[in-house]
């Protein structure tokens, strides 16, 4: 048996030798993966998931269509359909049922698209700082400080959909996670109260303010900044990371998410009166400037409303870039089954066309198209998004210079409103009629309305001054608790 | 939109063998195996548009690509080895010892254990060989085994172990972007199983009879399953070793020959029997926390918690005392045992196991000359079944008729004639007024036992000998009339096919041969 014992362990030991060589060859690299170690080993690596970010944020579940033209709008019945069709999410969505199943799933979508793009600004934040030695040209500071600023106006929005309007949030009630590491933890993917969240984002805002204090965009113009090439071989020579600025959650989209958060905290139970700093940060972005003394956003023109662009990328605080924005909008708009069109005569009134016949955005059918199709008959199309009827803007705006424009005439700054009205060449009538704050409030609900078509930023508005009733298209009378979005379940059953 | 797909593996084997018989009486074989494989797959795919001619489809051909289209590609390879030893000793042909143990290794798994070991042992003695039954006229054969192994399983992508990223095919001005592809979860092990069986097989009276009967206790370690989580992580679950279950049970299987008789009539009789108990050991902290979510969660449908000292298929709902015939409302009891009028998520408890305490199948053969009928018969016993489609159907109505499924069409007459209607009125479901959503109670849980006749076959073989004298060119010919599912027997009335058409064959069938 002792020669047997022997044999036995040469096998043994065979095979142990055998196949701790084979663990090397049992290493392999997929070729459409790449691994968390090899992805944080290098600068790329960093850029790839922070731009990772933004194509979620430009998807259809998102900004891409969800949370621009979708949800927002459809809740403020600025859509409907034609005459004898339906379509169930509309009628979902404008009769305030969350709990029917189509309302329910693009919930859900919505809310996992939101923190799936954290996930991956979290997890790029987990890594950055041991590997900071990476990074050139002042990367560092601008990656960072884009994913901790874009995480904080992340969660604004999150918030700003799932909250009731403004006199229902108490501070100490749970209002949503704030979700700073990658974790499998429950416990830390809990709702937090209002204090928390909010405390959160102005934190991270100002983090991210003091990390992109050296932008590329204070240094150059947004024209040189959208061309790549034109700085090469110059003496401006930059790095490729450091381009298209207002796609990028850049110095002034961190100012302008300043000033919408304080437009969103003024007038919450125990906060009180904070116009004052909401018109501060607008004004930075209102009278941002370049070295030469100009303008770094101007108010759109005729020349591009002419064009087309009547979303004016020149006003783009922060947009995001949609390499697939034709094939999505060119589907959901150029349709005459559209669930997305709206009446003519209702849009005459909503643009007071009558008042402003030379409306840059409404004349000459620039924003609605008037149609007649065959077996079909009178039919508006939305054109917004789409500079012709085959190709689209790829860039949607998030933020934009008007809205800064609009938060200073709410928060003491009426006068501004001249420039706006000029800018888009509406009637010079309306210039002395900001005479208090209703009157304010009452000329901004028709402004955001014309501005925002589609953009979403009037259910906001609405819930943000506590409106219970709607007075356009038709007028509609609701309870405050008609504006609220449920949690999805998916979220809600880990809540106790 | 033409598919190239490139396709390319290797395997590699060596193995190793030892057969010595000793002293005539000793036999052993060893072996030893030792191989490695690689397997890679690709594919690429183009899409193009503007085909001058129909019948030119050649790449070549098109016009442009479609626009904002682009090629696309999936890539798979994986890597594996594995090393067998296996030692077989055989003593006079009557006692045998097996040896055997493994080591596999493969790049799917995770970067920490990418190789495990797993062994087995076993024991067998043949009775019928020995003195004492070797003359025994009645025994063919009797055998008694005993065996004890381990084996792993690792069904989880490489990803759920580690974090990977993936690339969007999207770009961003000129830019790529890339995204988290799932949690990762190191920790992440294979989860093993140890079995220990004992086993009887015997074949008696001239092989007309044949029975089996095994005893098993499998304890799975390490058991992999999803866990879910708030969706505020960006993801809807990971994957995650949770915990220990055991299965315990026994399976018997018995097949008589009660005639035998090749040119007359042949007729026999077998059926297995199966039963099974589940057992939750032991399980994590991460799903002792998804319990706890799961019971506050309210519905018509019951939970599945998994509780230590349970079965995984434990129905947990609230009890239920029925229909209060005053009032027409459910009268629920709470945890702790006292009445109370409103259901309360935290009131469920285990209501019965949906498993069977034993089930099979039965079957028998008749065969007259060329006749056989061949009939099949399933059954299963004391299974507890929670009534969806009766809670669906018949409280859970809609009032409206917006609803997906627009409910109102589509009801059980007892929505009507069986509900509560009047005081004093004895039923079985609530108050007909009364629209809300009827929760998992234990008024829907019922204990099923059911049997089957799964299939039924009649053949009829033409003799070889009719054959040629009437049908010259045929070499064999065979008619068969085949019917499945042909009637259920159960102790509970429920729809079925509501989700999913239920459907039952009848065929007839021509086999020949030229």
């Amino acid at each position: 048996m002792n020669i047997m014992k022997q044999i036995f362990n040469i096998i043994i030991l065979t095979l142990t030798l055998a196949l701790s060589a084979c663990n090397e060859w049992l290493d392999i690299n997929p070729a459409l993966e790449i691994r968390e170690e090899e992805s944080f080993s290098t600068e790329q690596g960093f850029q790839d998931l922070l731009v990772g970010a933004y194509i979620r944020m430009a998807s259809s579940s998102l900004y891409g269509l969800n949370t621009t033209v979708v949800l927002p709008e459809m809740i403020t019945q600025h859509w409907t359909v034609r005459a004898g069709t339906s379509n169930e999410l509309l009628t979902s969505l404008t009769g305030f049922d969350y709990t029917s199943s189509v309302s329910k799933s693009l919930l859900e979508t919505t809310w996992l698209a939101y923190y799936k793009t954290i996930s991956n600004l979290n997890s790029l934040l987990a890594h950055i700082d041991e590997k900071k030695a990476l990074f050139t040209d002042g990367n560092y500071e601008l990656i960072k400080g884009e994913a901790i600023g874009l995480r904080a106006f992340l969660h604004l929005e999150i918030l700003r959909f799932w909250s009731p309007v403004t006199s229902q949030i108490n501070l100490d009630d749970k209002a949503i996670p704030y979700v700073k590491t990658v974790t499998k933890d429950p416990n830390e993917l809990l709702t937090r109260t209002y204090r928390e969240v909010l405390d959160n984002i102005i934190n991270e805002l100002d983090q991210a303010e003091a990390l992109l204090a050296d932008d590329p965009i204070l240094t150059y113009t947004n024209t040189q900044l959208n061309a790549p090439g034109t700085l090469q071989g110059s003496d401006l020579t930059i790095n490729d990371f450091h381009y298209f600025r207002q796609v990028r959650f850049n110095y002034y989209a961190v100012k302008a998410a300043k000033a919408r958060y304080y437009l969103f905290i003024n007038n919450i139970n125990g906060i009180g009166d904070t116009k004052s700093l909401a018109a501060r940060y607008a004004l930075e972005v209102i009278e941002a400037q370049n070295s030469d003394g100009s303008l770094k956003f101007t108010l759109g023109n005729e020349s591009e409303a002419g064009y087309g662009r009547l979303t004016f990328p020149t006003e783009h605080v922060f947009a995001v870039n949609n390499s697939l924005a034709t094939t999505t909008l060119k589907a959901a708009f150029f349709e005459y089954t559209t669930a997305f069109t709206q009446d003519k005569t209702k849009l005459a009134t909503a643009y007071e066309s009558a008042l402003h016949p030379l409306d840059i955005r409404y004349r000459d059918q620039r924003l609605w198209e008037n149609k007649t199709i065959p077996l079909v008959g009178d039919f508006n199309y939305f054109r917004k998004f789409n500079d012709t009827e085959t190709t689209a803007e790829a860039d949607m705006p998030l933020m934009r210079l008007s809205e800064m424009y609009f938060i200073a005439v709410e928060c003491g700054r009426p006068d501004l409103f001249r420039t706006f009205r000029i800018a888009r060449n509406m009637d010079s009538s309306i210039d002395d009629t900001l005479i208090d704050e209703d009157a304010i409030k009452e000329r901004l609900e028709k402004e955001y309305r014309k501005e925002f078509y589609g953009e979403g930023q009037m259910y906001f508005f609405y819930k943000r001054l506590n409106y219970t009733k709607f007075t356009w298209p038709a007028a509609l009378s609701f309870s405050w608790e008609n504006l609220l979005l449920p949690l999805p379940d998916s979220q809600l059953l880990f809540e106790i | 939109m033409p598919t190239v797909r490139g396709n390319f593996s290797y395997e590699g084997d060596i193995t190793l063998n030892y057969n010595k018989t000793f002293a005539e009486r000793h036999q052993l074989y060893t072996g030893l195996s030792f191989s490695a494989g690689d397997s890679q797959s690709e594919t690429y795919s183009i899409t193009a548009v503007g085909f001058s001619a129909i019948n030119m489809a050649n790449l070549g051909m098109a016009g442009a690509y479609p626009p904002d289209g682009k090629p696309s590609s999936t890539e798979a390879r994986s890597r594996r080895v594995g090393s067998i030893l296996n030692i077989n000793y055989t003593f006079d042909s009557r006692y045998f010892a097996d040896l055997s143990g493994k080591m596999e290794g493969s790049s799917k798994f995770g970067a920490n254990k990418r190789t495990a070991p797993f062994w087995s042992v076993g024991l067998g003695w043949n009775l019928h060989n020995e003195s004492f039954i070797k003359n025994n006229k009645a025994i063919d054969n009797l055998r008694l085994r005993a065996s004890y192994g381990t084996s792993g399983s690792q069904n989880f992508s490489s990803y759920q172990a580690l974090t990977t990223y993936r690339y969007f095919s999207q770009g961003y001005e000129f830019w790529n972007g890339s995204y988290m592809i799932a949690l990762g979860n190191s920790d992440l092990t294979w989860q093993t199983t140890k079995q220990v069986n004992l086993g009887l097989e015997t074949t008696l009276f001239n092989r007309r009879v044949n029975i089996k009967v095994d005893f098993y206790n499998k304890l799975t370690e390490s058991l992999l399953a999803d866990i879910n989580l708030p969706t505020a992580a960006g993801y809807e679950s990971y994957k995650a070793n949770i915990g220990e279950v055991r299965n315990r049970g026994v399976e018997m299987s018995a097949n008589f020959f009660l005639l035998r008789d090749p040119k007359g009539l042949t007729w026999s009789v077998g059926g297995n029997l199966i039963h099974n108990r589940n057992e939750i050991l032991k399980i994590s902290n991460a799903l002792e926390f998804l319990n706890d979510e799961l019971m506050t969660a309210t519905g018509s449908n019951p939970s599945f918690l998994y509780k230590e000292g349970e079965s995984m298929n434990t129905i947990y709902v609230v009890k239920s005392l029925g229909i209060d015939p005053a009032t027409g409302n459910e009268i629920f009891l709470n945890k702790d045992g006292v009445r109370v009028d409103t259901w309360n998520a935290e009131d469920k408890v285990a209501c019965g196991v949906d498993d069977p305490n034993v089930w099979g199948n039965l079957r028998t053969m008749l065969r007259w000359k060329n006749l056989t009928l061949n009939a099949s018969f399933s059954y299963s016993l004391g299974r507890d079944i929670y009534n969806q489609t009766l809670v669906d159907k018949v409280e859970n109505i809609s009032t409206t008729r917006s609803g997906v499924n627009n409910p109102w069409n589509n009801l059980d007459r007892r929505a009507l004639y069986d509900r509560w209607q009047n005081p004093g009125d004895n039923t079985y479901f609530k108050r007909i007024t009364d629209f809300s959503t009827t929760y998992a109670s234990s008024r829907f849980v019922m204990e099923e036992s059911e049997l089957r006749l799964s299939s039924l076959n009649l053949a009829y073989e033409f003799s070889p000998e009719w054959l040629r004298k009437h049908l010259k060119f045929m070499e064999y010919l065979t008619v068969s009339c085949y019917a499945d599912d042909v009637f259920h027997l159960s102790t509970i009335k429920r729809e079925r096919g509501t989700t999913y058409p239920f459907a039952r064959n009848f065929s007839v069938s021509i086999a020949t041969r030229f």
